[in-house]
């Protein structure tokens, strides 16, 4: 790595303007960094698709896993760039496969995960570690590196956004006449058209992310090279060193001395002088620098520093003092206390709120229509004003209902019958029956179930019920003794 | 349904009664897979109504009216509805007899017991409205002059749910005069292959084919059977229930605007007719149940977030009818 030729600016910087240094590189070369990623995901997109044509979440989920096979390219491309070095589409097609094999098995699977991927990449790539070596590298250059899991975050919800907006882009150019495709139907779906195009979005989200998550993690990556091996200064000194042998070659002694410095800082360089002087002339020398103007100045700055609670005693404080000091103290807990409990009442009120919304949502899945749930709603205790709990019913119902009859009240007799019918129908089979529910929807109802199954004694009774109800017509006291006793034989204890 | 006792009615025959039960039977012999449809433009004949019918072409509309008034014996007549079409085209109007050198009434297609209103949407407001009045009144005024209708009358109007564009939808106050509105759907498979094979077997073209339809009633024979419908006994309750009905779709919630007391007048009506088609002497809860979704589902309108959300009148009056409590006490 010749560091002279490199064409960005090395310079300490944050590792957030590492970031932005690596976007602004993705930038300028982004079309043929686009172009690359596409070069690398679009046939293995296309093989899956016809693979597993009839599985599209399969085809989704194997293009976005394979990810770190479609990077490196651009990395390596990348690393050329910056030393001037423009690779052609035929030479990274040559390199291919010798830039994505290295620990390729790893990267796809438990590495597949990792927040630092764009970071780490380089490591394996352009330094070639593996195994522990790597760890150590790795432990080294990321410490204090976060800004790499934050890269990491924002590309996939830049990702999901740019997905978002190309679907509702689509929408937006669909006529309202042609309303074939809605909105709705492209997130949810789960087959046919809509969701080819939301693959559609998601590998042209992936790729317009891709060349920002490359380049932004290599020039952290970067970054953090320069800061721990000065990079930046072995630039400067050799910039100075061509400078001063072949412009002056009577340099000064400062410029002299900083080579000298630089030739033991940068083993493996050449040396650039070739003796080294007395270590007393040195510091004579280093002194005098120092003495000049640019390093002889003295600056004295202030700052707080929270150095924990002193031991002062509240002996030394007057008692009214403290007193006050007390008081207003409390009252601050106080307030925040309430504050506090206000705070907790609010996020109350309003998951409170937000559960009734969603509990009146009409798209909300009826719990109650599923089958095992059914059983579990409360039983009704009136059905249209007609009181079915058992207590509201004479113990011996049958025997209630002969008198009844006996006494000419025939018309109560059958009510009683028929009110008995539904409370035992209700409670003791359980049947939910609804309270619009007709004479008719019962007896279907009953007729339906499998635990009752004496429903044609039931149809007797109801067509009874109604006749007398609604038709005004009596059933013969015959008929209404056969009726109890049958009614005691079927829903008798 | 539950059975019930037979009757014989108010002075009409048993055999009349059977014969009138048996109309539905008759029909399905010639129309295929639209047993509900039939159901319901039987039941809107003998409660003297009529029906507007919402369906894409092709699903034997036209077939249906035809096989109606082949079991009936009565006059049919078929006006397709275009933008042109004007209300003398429809009522009928007067004309100079040169030979005769006076003027003659020429009678328009409204004359007859059966009407089929084709695509009635796609005519202007003001030819609407003309057979919509003979249709209230049962009488047409030509020239100054009254002529009433044949009874029985029966409108049977179609819309097409689609291809809106250059029609004019039926005003509501002109929707309440139709007494139900019925869906026509595609057929099962099991149906739909049964009426091609029945159509096609034999048959030369795509003529409709009726002469399975034996004829059941005489014309004049359905006004007793109307009147006796109209005098079938109903409870209280009953009118009660189909009152609360009513009054509780004008105050729900997905509901814009709501039936008139003219909805609860319809609702009894078809009751009554789903009564007598299930050989009941008296109206129970079921039958106003039964008739309740067809009668009101063109007399209310939605609000406009259940329609964005795609709601149709039939779920929200699923809903309501579910809400509101049957008499039984």
């Amino acid at each position: 790595m010749d560091l002279s030729r490199i064409t960005i600016n090395l310079r300490p910087r944050t590792p957030w303007e590492g970031a932005d240094l690596g976007f602004a590189l993705a930038r300028s070369e982004f079309l043929r960094l686009w172009l690359l990623w596409l070069a690398s995901a679009l046939p293995l997109y296309l093989v899956v698709a016809m693979l597993f044509f009839s599985e599209p979440m399969l085809v989704a989920l194997l293009t976005w896993w394979f990810k770190p096979l479609y990077e490196p390219p651009l990395l390596f491309w990348l690393s050329r760039r910056i030393f001037g070095e423009r690779l052609g589409f035929s030479e990274m097609r040559q390199h291919w496969w010798r830039v994505v094999r290295p620990q390729l098995f790893a990267n796809l699977t438990w590495r597949r995960f990792g927040t630092a991927r764009s970071f780490n990449m380089p490591v394996a790539l352009l330094e070639g570690l593996k195994g522990s070596e790597r760890r150590e590298r790795i432990s080294v250059l990321g410490r204090g590196q976060h800004v790499t899991g934050w890269l990491t975050f924002f590309g996939i919800n830049f990702e999901i956004l740019l997905e978002l907006s190309f679907l509702v882009f689509l929408v937006m150019l669909i006529p309202s006449e042609l309303n074939w495709l809605e909105m709705d139907s492209l997130v949810t779906s789960g087959g046919g058209i809509e969701l080819w195009l939301q693959h559609i979005g998601n590998l042209l989200a992936m790729s317009l992310i891709a060349p920002f998550y490359v380049a932004g993690g290599f020039a952290i990556y970067l970054t953090r090279r320069s800061e721990l091996e000065g990079w930046d200064i072995e630039i400067g000194f050799k910039r100075l060193a061509e400078r001063v042998e072949g412009k002056h070659p009577s340099s000064s002694l400062v410029a002299g001395l900083l080579l000298m410095t630089v030739g033991f800082v940068l083993p493996g360089e050449p040396p650039i002088a070739a003796g080294l002087p007395d270590r007393d002339a040195v510091q004579q020398s280093i002194q005098e620098v120092l003495k000049d103007d640019v390093f002889g100045k003295r600056e004295m700055r202030d700052s707080w520093e929270y150095v924990g609670d002193t031991d002062e005693s509240a002996e030394d404080v007057p008692w009214l003092l403290q007193w006050l000091i007390d008081l207003f103290e409390g009252y601050t807990r106080g307030m925040a206390t309430v504050g506090e409990f206000l705070l907790w009442l609010g996020a109350g009120l309003i998951i409170a709120f937000l559960l009734y919304r969603v509990s009146r949502m009409r798209d909300w899945p009826n719990l109650n229509k599923l089958p095992g749930l059914r059983r579990r709603q409360p039983l009704p205790v009136t059905l249209s004003g007609l009181d079915i709990r058992a207590e509201s019913l004479p113990e011996d119902l049958v025997r209630q209902a002969e008198i009844l009859l006996l006494a000419g009240e025939a018309r109560a007799a059958l009510s009683l019958l028929y009110r008995g019918a539904l409370s035992v129908l209700v409670f003791r089979f359980r049947l939910q029956i609804n309270i619009g529910a007709t004479e008719g929807e019962c007896l279907l109802q009953v007729e339906s179930s499998q635990d009752f199954s004496s429903a044609a004694f039931f149809r007797r009774l109801t067509a009874a019920w109604q006749g007398m109800a609604y038709g005004h017509r009596l059933p013969s006291t015959g008929e209404l003794e056969a009726l109890c006793q049958d009614w005691d034989r079927v829903f008798g204890e | 349904m539950v059975d019930s006792q037979q009757t014989d009615g108010n002075g009409i025959s048993a055999e009349l009664l059977s014969r009138a039960r048996g109309l539905e039977a008759e029909i399905r012999r010639a129309v295929i897979g639209q047993d509900r449809v039939i159901h319901e433009v039987v039941i809107a004949l003998f409660a003297a109504g009529h029906v507007l019918v919402e369906g894409v072409p092709g699903l034997g509309k036209t077939l249906l009216v035809r096989s109606l008034a082949a079991a009936l014996g009565g006059r049919f007549n078929r006006v397709q509805f275009t933008p042109d079409l004007m209300p003398s085209d429809i009522s009928g109007h007067i004309m100079f007899d040169m030979k005769s050198e006076e003027f003659r009434v020429r009678r328009g297609p409204v004359f007859c017991n059966f009407l089929l209103a084709d695509e009635i949407n796609r005519a202007p407001a003001k030819t609407q409205s003309a057979l919509l009045e003979a249709m209230q009144e049962q009488q047409v005024t030509i020239e100054g002059r009254t002529f009433n209708l044949t009874r029985p009358f029966l409108v049977l109007a179609t819309q097409n749910p689609i291809e809106q564009e250059g029609t004019y939808p039926l005003p509501q106050a002109q929707l309440d005069r139709f007494l139900l509105k019925v869906f026509i759907d595609y057929p099962g498979e099991v149906e739909e292959q049964q009426m091609v094979q029945q159509v096609t077997v034999g048959s030369v073209g795509d003529q409709l084919d009726t002469s399975a339809v034996r004829l059941l009633l005489k014309a004049e024979e359905i006004l007793p059977l109307q009147e006796h419908v109209a005098a079938l006994e109903m409870d209280e309750q009953i009118i009660n229930y189909a009152v609360r009905i009513v009054r509780t779709a004008r105050e729900w919630s997905g509901i814009e605007a709501g039936p008139g007391p003219r909805g609860s007048i319809s609702l009894l009506r078809a009751a009554r007719a789903e009564a007598f088609l299930q050989s009941r002497a008296f109206v129970t809860p079921d039958d106003v149940k039964a008739a309740a979704t067809a009668v009101l589902r063109h007399r209310i309108r939605l609000t406009t977030d259940l329609e964005i959300e795609g709601y149709s009148p039939d779920d929200v009056l699923a809903d309501l009818l579910d809400s509101v409590a049957a008499p039984r006490t």
